[in-house]
């Protein structure tokens, strides 16, 4: 197995170790990338992943991020301005399915689960503006669609990336 | 079948990992390099078991882990081509006493990593005395001293 120029039994291999050295220096620049990636927010939490529907004073807007985890809770915040006494929002049925919804603040006073869609109702007092924080979860890798509609015909659509 | 593609996961993710940051990665030659082991220990134990705790678990876990590691060396023996893939190929960094700047410098090794070698397991004194000093797969410096 001698293959270096000494006299010592080593299976030394140069044309592998260049080749090794190449790998390793391109790897660095691909870790590298990872970590800043990670940084930004590519893989979730960070200015990358941080992002709204519509400006802020819109109807209805919704801020939440693209790119959430398995089993880790993330928040939406739905921002809407609501009329006097009641509130309903719309929401996709399929997001009830593939997230586990830890929490949502304030209370909804009724909750209502169709064939497509689950309702959830508001008592607001005076109306105007008017926020509801969802605490979910993802229980599936991939893709996970949400569209969110309001009783005044406002709608808000947006696609999560939840990583294994 | 989660726990199996978990330990599969972080095992393939563990070893590219290693391989892109070289021989010396972990070699232990500080206390820190002691500790971030630990540290990447404990960030590994938790992506391979998730939040579930039971002893089943635990047992799929590792019977994975310790079944790829039984794959791999017979795979390696089947196909020795793969085997510097897998785990690197030995290099020599000194020669009768000379240092292979170029070798040390692609390892990011330097002359007192050898001495500390040299003095560590041959009580060598100087770089003359070292005939050999080989940087072995496992990221260790093996010295040859050179005959009195």
């Amino acid at each position: 197995m001698k293959k270096g120029t000494s006299n010592l039994d080593l299976d030394e291999n140069r044309d592998f170790q260049q080749k090794e050295w190449h790998f390793q220096r391109a790897g660095w620049c691909v870790l590298m990338a990872f970590v800043v990636a990670a940084a930004l927010g590519l893989f979730g939490s960070g200015p990358l992943s941080h992002a709204r529907t519509a400006e802020p004073g819109a109807p209805l807007w919704v801020e939440y991020d693209r790119f959430v985890r398995l089993g880790k809770t993330s928040r939406l915040v739905i921002h809407v301005t609501a009329p006097a006494g009641r509130l309903q929002l719309r929401m996709n049925r399929t997001f009830f399915e593939v997230n586990r919804i830890q929490h949502v603040t304030p209370e909804p006073s009724a909750m209502e689960i169709g064939a497509a869609d689950v309702d959830l109702r508001f008592d607001t007092q005076a109306g105007g503006p008017f926020t509801v924080i969802l605490d979910v979860e993802p229980l599936r890798g991939g893709r996970l669609p949400a569209s969110i509609t309001t009783s005044g015909g406002a709608t808000a659509t947006f696609r999560q990336f939840a990583y294994f | 079948m989660d726990s199996v593609l978990r330990a599969v996961a972080i095992y393939g993710f563990l070893l590219l990992l290693f391989r892109i940051t070289g021989k010396r990665s972990l070699a232990q030659i500080t206390a820190f390099d002691f500790v971030l082991l630990l540290i990447i220990g404990e960030a590994t134990q938790q992506a391979l078991l998730g939040n579930d705790f039971s002893i089943i678990n635990a047992c799929i876990v590792i019977a994975t882990l310790m079944f790829l590691e039984l794959v791999l060396s017979l795979v390696k023996e089947w196909w020795p081509k793969l085997d510097p893939i897998l785990d690197s190929v030995p290099l020599i960094i000194v020669d009768h006493g000379k240092l292979l700047q170029d070798r040390i410098a692609h390892e990011r090794i330097d002359l007192s990593d050898v001495l500390a070698a040299a003095r560590e397991h041959h009580g060598l004194e100087r770089l003359e005395q070292i005939k050999y000093a080989v940087l072995e797969r496992s990221g260790g410096i093996s010295i040859v001293p050179a005959e009195k």
